[in-house]
């Protein structure tokens, strides 16, 4: 490991470190925008852990929510923020530092 | 080591990854009905072909003279096709959009909506979105125009189905980023143009209209194998959306 120190470990962002919220920051990052039945697909999370996931990702800035509806069903789309996708790619960027180079 | 452990359990990399690679592939295949919306606009120009096709043979088994072959009957003839087949022109692109957003509507029931930036991977030739839609309203304006002017008042109802046709291309081309879905809908809504166009009987259009049915006929058959390499490509990726592993909660 390059980087071992507590500290630095420490300095790891917990909002994006938890897995779900790091898995669903992962999707909108691949995506402009990305519907709440998609990521329930393709996290595996149930419903209720997906919802208090993302209210914490939005509370922290990183995800943009919009509601609306598909004819009279409602749909909640996700949109990552640029502070979002700045807090995932810090996150990565200190992730590969702790691991041992190949 | 320790240390991962007091902070819990670490995503697997490749798992995000994977995560990453699906939603763009579905992002990507997802479009005109995962691929679908193709075949039901080739299934629709198909039908107005065929209708368009059997009006001209009738008119050429019932007026044409001995050793008069089609083409020429139907250029020499002063021709205006009949109203079941104007009505089935006018309906085409208006059909045509209401069935891609409904086979779409029921594509996004099943997985949820993704929109990327790569919605047009699996198109041909990525162009700008607002080339089609611009080439049917200029048909329109300058087909219109050249009716008007050569039949005046007769002229006014195909002028004006002409000009609902190249007003539809605004919503359609307002409403969809995607480079297949817009060309189908420009692949449908061009030979509606010209059947209408034919309404002037001295225009001349009757036989053109061949020309320009086969030839849209052709790109939409191009159409269609991209729509299925597309329908293949999002097949691909339910499967794999439904062997996704769950993150551990």
């Amino acid at each position: 490991m390059k980087d071992t120190s507590l500290k630095s470990i420490m300095d790891l962002d917990r909002m994006v470190h938890e897995p779900a919220r790091l898995a669903i920051l992962t999707v909108l990052a691949a995506a402009e925008e990305v519907e709440f039945l998609f990521l329930l697909k393709v996290t595996g999370l149930s419903k209720g852990n997906l919802s208090v996931q993302s209210q914490k990702l939005e509370a922290a800035g990183y995800v943009e929510t919009t509601k609306g509806f598909r004819g009279r069903i409602p749909v909640t789309s996700f949109k990552i923020t640029p502070d979002g996708k700045k807090a995932l790619v810090a996150y990565h960027a200190q992730m590969r530092a702790f691991l041992p180079k190949r | 080591m320790i240390a991962w452990v007091t902070l819990g359990t670490m995503m697997n990399t490749k798992r995000l990854a994977q995560m990453d690679d699906v939603t763009r592939r579905y992002g990507s295949y997802r479009p005109c009905g995962a691929g679908l919306g193709v075949v039901w606009g080739g299934v629709l120009l198909g039908l107005l072909g065929v209708m368009l096709l059997q009006w001209s043979q009738h008119e050429y088994a019932q007026r044409a003279v001995e050793s008069q072959s089609l083409w020429r009957f139907m250029r020499d003839t002063p021709l205006s096709p009949p109203a079941w087949l104007q009505l089935a022109a006018i309906a085409s692109p208006f059909v045509a959009w209401f069935g891609l957003v409904a086979i779409q509507a029921w594509v996004d029931r099943q997985f949820g909506t993704v929109t990327t930036d790569g919605s047009s991977m699996s198109c041909a030739r990525p162009g700008p979105r607002w080339f089609a839609p611009v080439v049917v309203i200029m048909m329109a304006c300058v087909l219109s125009a050249v009716v008007l002017w050569d039949a005046s008042t007769a002229a006014i109802g195909g002028a004006a189905a002409m000009l609902a046709i190249g007003a539809w291309a605004l919503v359609w081309g307002r409403s969809s980023r995607d480079q297949l879905t817009l060309l189908v809908m420009f692949a449908v809504s061009v030979p509606s143009l010209y059947v209408m166009a034919a309404t002037d009987p001295y225009g001349n259009f009757a036989a053109g209209n061949l020309v320009i049915f086969a030839t849209y006929l052709l790109l939409m058959m191009m159409l269609v194998v991209q729509g299925l390499r597309r329908f293949r490509g999002f097949l691909r990726v339910r499967a794999d959306l439904a062997a996704m592993r769950p993150v551990e909660e």
